[in-house]
């Protein structure tokens, strides 16, 4: 009969000490911060340490916690935060010659849609490769976009990232990962 | 090519819009295709462990921050604390010193009724007559004694409440004559050259300073005219202490003093106390011998004996012409009376007002006056 508590007010009970809360809100959002880190950093074990380090990071500012934003695009701005770090200790950022190669192939002629000429299999499995392929700063939008489900305003928000540069970033994520299911 | 292009464009912008407003895009059903890795039950016992954990240390973060914004707390009382207690040192301090009480001013003329006088010790050492010497001087020590009794639960309190004299030239004068007092007494004493009634005789020095308390048998000399003791009192112990027994045997009314004389009465008028010890000294006391002289009847003569000390002496006299103590006194007057010699009683009465102009003469004698 009790309305279901919100993300915000599981983390505000668990911040007065209340450790079932925190049980709730963890198991409502474990798997969507699961897989957009483990989409993000593909090893599992730095997936899985990152995942961790998300949590632990959010249990120790649960005082400092404020209903600010959706308790979602907070968690996910941690987690992003800490993905960041670790991709800039990894490797380099995509470079813009290829997100000039996937703007020019938006020109390219009109074709069937892959998902309708491929199995389900094989499109699963070029949607893993282009997201893979994606630019860091792409891929992070597309799936708070796609798996958690965040509009622009907050994909800018968890980023840090202008309204127009999130848009742009998903524009050109779309339009890749589109034109590898074409292929 | 623009109008090949142009339908491809229009495709893409559609389906990207679709994308961005819609939760249920084409792109979200064929991702939502995709395997959904969740992170297995080991990490979720390690994170869920680590908030339990997190609550646990709550109260020890509470402690932490609580202590260490206790010092400012205890800061913040600090001024507080040091208000309180300047204002109980000030206060302190005020009344240690303040002018005498009620009290005090009331004791002090008993002090002025035995002055001190320098070289008591050498009024000591000379001979004098026994007549009204130890009498003399008896009523002004025996009223400075209630006075001292009564005025000493005050000197007690004020004692506790102030344990150091704090120093200031009313209590050094006072400790420095306490000092040169009880100096010249513990020389007389050592020389045995009667100095037993150097001590007894000081009696009336009740001053509100502990010192000053401590010391008022040898503080305050006698009155000049009272002069060292007669030959057989000499013999008599040389200590102070000794000296204030021998004193309170020989002039037992202040003994008697505190129970029949309240010391409240004392405290509220030194007049009064005096005019107590008179009576005590009328009232009390071993009874005396008076028999009326053989050779003249209008004389009596007089016996006296202490018997509260193994060393009790035996005095006697036939009055007049000599003066026998006050109440032994007063008892000679009353036989007069009562044998019909009412001109030598009012003779007598007049000789001991003289002598003693503080005595109080007892109702039953008014009408000598």
């Amino acid at each position: 009969m009790g309305t279901e508590k919100t993300d915000e007010e599981l983390m505000l009970a668990y911040a007065r000490g209340d450790a079932f809360a925190f049980d709730l809100l963890y198991a409502r959002r474990r798997g969507m911060l699961y897989r957009f880190i483990l989409r993000s950093v593909p090893e599992r074990a730095v997936a899985d340490e990152l995942f961790q380090d998300t949590w632990s990071r959010a249990i120790q500012a649960r005082s400092r916690y404020r209903v600010e934003a959706k308790f979602s695009t907070w968690l996910l701005q941690i987690a992003h935060n800490l993905i960041v770090d670790h991709l800039r200790r990894q490797r380099p950022q995509a470079d813009a010659d290829e997100t000039e190669h996937v703007l020019g192939q938006l020109d390219a002629p009109d074709r069937e849609r892959p998902e309708e000429v491929l199995s389900d299999f094989e499109q699963r499995r070029r949607l893993q490769l282009a997201l893979e392929a994606l630019p860091d700063e792409q891929r992070v939008a597309f799936l708070l976009r796609v798996d958690s489900g965040l509009g622009l305003e907050e994909i800018a928000q968890v980023t840090g990232a202008g309204h127009e540069t999130v848009k742009s970033r998903l524009r050109y994520a779309f339009a890749k990962i589109r034109e590898r299911l074409a292929e | 090519m623009s109008d090949i292009k142009k339908p491809s464009q229009e495709d893409f912008d559609a389906e990207f819009d679709a994308f961005l407003r819609e939760e249920n895009s084409r792109m979200a059903q064929l991702y939502r295709k995709l395997p959904h890795p969740e992170p297995n039950a080991a990490l979720d016992a390690r994170v869920r462990a680590q908030a339990r954990q997190a609550l646990r240390q709550h109260p020890d973060t509470t402690t932490t921050e609580t202590s260490s914004r206790r010092p400012s707390r205890a800061r913040a009382w600090l001024p507080a604390f040091g208000a309180a207690a300047t204002l109980v040192l000030v206060a302190g301090l005020a009344w240690r010193l303040a002018p005498p009480t009620s009290s005090t001013r009331e004791t002090a003329p008993a002090a002025q009724v035995a002055p001190a006088a320098p070289a008591q010790s050498d009024n000591a050492a000379a001979p004098a007559p026994v007549s009204g010497s130890m009498q003399e001087a008896a009523p002004a020590q025996a009223a400075a004694e209630v006075s001292a009794r009564a005025s000493q639960p005050q000197r007690e309190l004020r004692r506790s409440m102030a344990p150091q004299t704090p120093s200031s030239p009313i209590v050094d004068a006072a400790k420095a004559r306490a000092k040169s007092a009880a100096d010249r007494t513990a020389g007389a004493a050592a020389g045995a050259a009667a100095p037993a009634l150097v001590a007894p005789t000081d009696a009336a020095k009740p001053t509100a300073f502990p010192p000053a308390a401590n010391a008022p048998m040898v503080q305050s000399a006698p009155p000049p005219r009272a002069a060292p003791p007669p030959p057989a009192l000499a013999a008599e112990p040389s200590t102070p202490v000794a000296a204030e027994q021998k004193m309170m045997k020989s002039a037992p009314a202040p003994a008697a003093a505190p129970s029949t004389a309240p010391p409240q009465a004392t405290i509220e008028n030194h007049v009064e106390a005096k005019q107590a010890f008179s009576d005590n000294m009328a009232a009390d006391g071993p009874p005396p011998i008076i028999q009326p002289d053989s050779a003249d009847p209008t004389r009596y003569r007089w016996e006296l004996a202490s018997n509260s000390s193994p060393s009790a002496q035996k005095r006697s006299g036939v009055y007049p012409p000599d003066a026998p103590p006050l109440q032994t006194w007063v008892a000679i007057i009353r036989t007069m009376l009562r044998d019909g010699h009412r001109d030598a009683a009012k003779q007598a009465l007049a000789d001991l007002r003289a002598r003693h102009p503080d005595f109080r003469v007892p109702s039953d004698l008014h009408s000598l006056e």
